[in-house]
């Protein structure tokens, strides 16, 4: 029931932490471990330019819950486990053509998913109890995996309290894909060209169910 | 022969080299039209695009020898019978040839409509080339 791209998971993930935390009486340094789940009408999405156009491409899957592990001190919170993976094949650009071709550039047949590992994230504690009416920051650490190279990337969210473990959660991030050792597509004989630049884009519907 | 060989291939250099400006240029001021060419139906890869880049040799061989053939009927300076030809040419085949792609291909008026003006100003191209050369 839920619609991710790729890097976007880390961002989930991330997210998935503010909403652990905000739900749950806090101590000092605490233990986390809640189930998080990807509502439907969530979305993730990444868009991107070439010299002729833009483009965007929608990440439709559905995730299966995920656990989410995490030690926390205030409004810090380091994770042990958390992470999502998005198939690269499930990226649909509304052109056939850039679908293929991203698909290509990502080499979708020998990694067909992108890995997203959440590090780290901090956010103000008052929030986490519940304490912000309107949407908070969230900055978060992860590592995100394309390809064959890992990189951490700072990503910088913002969240909001739905209601009783119920988050929205959104933000982007840009990503250089000559980074990852990716080669921008390229058509008509490399005249157009693809910018390097691509930017992953997430609102999500989180539930937050702590367990036992 | 000789002149007929040279006139294919001079012209098909001539034509090969015009193409490739042409869409570059297309590029850099009809992004929109360029766009176009970013779908499926449009491929470059492999042996089609090494065809693509032949085809101006098709072109040229095949009106010089319309050129040989014909070019008693065109009268006037060498200007003028060139662009005479390529209006004849675009009048028989290209016009045709577009009315049929655009009728049954998933393609924008606009594409099909710079493919015939495009088809047209070549053959005038090769025309003016021919008149002058081999008059």
């Amino acid at each position: 029931m839920a619609i991710f791209p790729s890097s976007w998971v880390s961002i989930i993930f991330v997210l998935m932490l503010f909403l652990g935390l905000s739900g749950s009486a806090i101590m000092p340094v605490s233990g986390i471990k809640k189930k998080i789940s990807i509502l439907t009408g969530s979305k993730l999405y990444l868009s991107g330019t070439s010299n002729v156009n833009k483009f965007n491409c929608d990440c439709i899957d559905q995730y299966p819950d995920q656990i989410l592990e995490a030690i926390n001190s205030g409004g810090y919170v380091q994770f042990a486990k958390g992470g999502l993976q998005i198939k690269t094949r499930k990226f649909d650009c509304h052109n056939r053509k850039i679908d293929a071709d991203m698909q290509k550039a990502l080499d979708a047949e020998h990694f067909p998913c992108i890995q997203v590992s959440l590090i780290d994230a901090l956010q103000d504690v008052k929030c986490l109890h519940g304490g912000c009416k309107d949407w908070f920051d969230i900055q978060a650490n992860v590592h995100i995996t394309l390809k064959e190279t890992t990189k951490k990337e700072f990503l910088y969210a913002k969240a909001k309290v739905l209601g009783p473990n119920l988050f929205q959660v959104r933000g982007e991030k840009a990503l250089q894909m000559s980074a990852y050792g990716i080669n921008p597509p390229e058509a008509l004989f490399g005249m157009i060209k693809v910018n390097d630049e691509i930017i992953f884009k997430f609102d999500l519907i989180l539930s937050v169910e702590p367990i036992q | 022969m000789k002149i007929f060989l040279l006139k294919g291939i001079v012209a098909g250099v001539v034509l090969l080299l015009m193409s490739y400006a042409a869409l570059y240029l297309t590029v850099m001021f009809f992004p929109d039209v360029a766009e176009q060419y970013y779908d499926p139906i449009f491929n470059f890869d492999g042996v089609k695009g090494v065809l693509y880049f032949v085809h101006p040799f098709v072109l040229s061989f095949a009106l010089a020898w319309f050129w040989r053939r014909f070019k008693s009927l065109f009268h006037g300076p060498f200007w003028w019978r060139g662009i005479e030809m390529g209006l004849v040419y675009g009048l028989i085949a290209t016009v045709p040839s577009m009315w049929i792609t655009f009728s049954s291909l998933a393609v924008s008026f606009t594409l099909v409509l710079t493919w015939l003006l495009y088809g047209v100003f070549q053959a005038i191209i090769v025309g003016i080339i021919f008149a002058k050369v081999s008059p």
